[in-house]
């Protein structure tokens, strides 16, 4: 073997030019690798088809049912916005509406300056002091009515002076007529106090969002209930008052009776004797 | 590649068993050249595999991606039936636009109606005086201006007289004419400033009509507010009014009151002066 490769490199040795030349003419003729050469295309091709047609197919009908149920959701959801925007809240029509809580507002302004005239109109010095304390709207002068009360209508009679039911007649109506006077300047006080409760009301209505409108709509009933009940309590003082005024008319009957008995019975007693 | 190899070195062999030495050498040469020169073409073993990942996508479109896409139309589907339901619901029953173009409408219908003959009703000429002094108190009293006060007072005492000079009546009788001048003279400026507010009540309440002709169903609640407001101050103002009238008959009562108390303070004094004279 040895021999045999001396032989062989000794022979390229010598023909080594013959070599080179062969080589260069092999290089040059020598087809190129053509890559892929033996890929087979159709297969691949189709494979490629295959994706395509299924994309096409599932996913875009798919996403073309999609974008067609979308449309549809949008054109709803248009339908419902432009109903709500034109029809159940304006923007026209809700600025209108603050107007005229603002214009609403204005005019019980005035009103307020009405109910808070001066209509004191006592002239001597007792009844005007009276009167000073009864229109003050300041439940702090309450404790002042019955001294100013007594001063001008007098106190209740000595015992001696009055029978024990005239006493109690006079003492029970004073009194009612007293409590009245309280209860007047409670209730101008309690007015005030809703003036100012449906001041802060209206004010909050004028800025609020249509959303919250019925919110201070709500609280204003609750008001107005309250204002219904102060209402029926005033009435009610008026109907006592009316009250012991009527039982007053009775009882002036009842003492005539009495009257009219007591001189029959003295009168009786006097023939006797 | 494996091919070419084997077919060179077969021949090498072929050449090296005749011992042809050249043409040996250049099998050799020409083999190794080829093997140079012509690398292996690639890829030509992964096309299965490439096929394979091919179905495998077309398997993944068609049975995820698509049943995914199938179902996500279904939910846009329920999503479109619940969105039409809600439509119609605020369309045909909350908010029919037949029936807010009613409501309006009704506004119209009582604003034409009523507001004419309440406005009337409110205005009607009551007074009924005869004589030149209750006809001017009369006319005062009536003509819901908070402004003349005053002649108020004048008309008052024209009618109703002074009260009574300290010389011609007892003090706690001037006090009780005093008191009851007042009480009833502060009810009467109460009453004119009442019959004035009752006027600006019924422009308020007609803002809020007028509004109401053009209202929507979003802006109703601004009004209806406004109105409950009006309402509470309302209730205010006739609280402020039955405060005057209980003053009044507190102090009627007060005074029938009083006419008691005299009486028994005058029967006091005649029963001390009948003793003192039955003394001398």
């Amino acid at each position: 073997m040895p021999a045999f490769l001396g032989d062989v490199f000794h022979w390229i040795w010598q023909e080594r030019t013959k070599i080179i030349a062969l080589m260069l003419v092999l290089v040059l003729l020598a087809p190129q690798p053509a890559k892929g050469q033996f890929i087979d295309w159709a297969v691949i091709v189709a494979a490629i088809n295959a994706i395509g047609t299924a994309i096409s197919n599932v996913i875009g009908s798919g996403l073309q049912a999609i974008n067609s149920a979308l449309g549809a959701v949008n054109t709803i959801l248009n339908t419902i916005n432009s109903f709500f925007q034109n029809q159940i809240y304006p923007q026209a029509a809700i600025n209108r509406a603050r107007g005229v809580v603002g214009a609403v507002q204005g005019i019980y302004n005035a009103i307020r300056g009405l109910v808070n005239l001066n209509v004191a109109s006592a002239t001597l010095a007792n009844p005007r002091q009276l009167e000073t304390v009864l229109l003050s709207r300041n439940p702090a002068n309450i404790g002042q009515v019955p001294g100013r009360f007594t001063t001008v209508y007098q106190a209740i009679p000595a015992p001696t002076d009055a029978p024990a039911a005239i006493r109690d007649l006079v003492d029970m109506t004073d009194a009612t007529a007293q409590a009245a006077f309280k209860k007047a300047i409670a209730i101008d006080a309690a007015a005030d106090q809703l003036m100012d409760a449906s001041d802060q009301l209206a004010g909050e209505l004028a800025v609020a969002a249509p959303g919250t409108a019925p919110m201070i709509e709500a609280q204003s009933a609750a008001m107005l209930v309250k204002a219904h009940a102060l209402t029926q309590s005033a009435t009610a003082e008026l109907f006592r008052i009316r009250a012991i005024d009527m039982a007053n008319t009775g009882a002036s009957l009842k003492f005539n009776a009495n009257h009219a008995s007591d001189t029959r019975r003295d009168v009786t007693n006097m023939f006797k004797k | 590649m494996k091919l070419l190899t084997l077919f060179f070195t077969n021949l090498l062999a072929f050449f090296l068993v005749i011992r042809v030495r050249r043409v040996v050498a250049l099998t050799l040469v020409g083999a190794v050249a080829l093997t140079v020169v012509a690398p292996p073409a690639r890829a030509q073993l992964g096309i299965p595999a490439v096929i394979a990942a091919a179905t495998a996508v077309v398997t993944l479109i068609n049975n995820v991606i698509g049943g995914l896409l199938n179902a996500i139309r279904g939910t846009i589907g329920s999503i479109n039936g619940v969105l039409a339901q809600f439509d119609n619901l605020w369309e045909q029953v909350v908010y029919p636009l037949q029936l807010i173009n009613r409501a309006r409408a009704l506004v119209s219908s009582l604003i034409a109606r009523y507001r004419g003959i309440l406005t009337a009703l409110l205005q009607v000429n009551v007074s009924s005086a005869q004589l030149p002094n209750p006809v001017a108190l009369e006319n005062i009293m009536r003509d819901r201006n908070t402004g003349n006060f005053a002649q108020l007072t004048t008309a008052f005492g024209q009618t109703y007289r002074a009260i009574p000079q300290p010389t011609d009546a007892h003090p706690m009788e001037r006090d009780l004419a005093d008191i009851d001048d007042a009480m009833a003279l502060a009810n009467l400026k109460t009453l004119k400033a009442s019959d004035a507010m009752v006027d600006q009540m019924m422009a308020a309440a007609n803002v809020i009509e007028d509004e109401g002709v053009n209202m929507a169903p979003g802006s109703a609640p601004y009004l209806a507010g406004a109105g409950m407001i009006a309402s509470v101050k309302s209730q205010a103002m006739m609280q402020r009014m039955i405060s005057a009238a209980i003053r009044q008959e507190a102090a009627r009562v007060a005074h029938d009151n009083t006419v008691r108390k005299r009486n028994a303070m005058f029967g006091a004094q005649f029963r001390t002066d009948v003793q003192t004279m039955f003394k001398k």
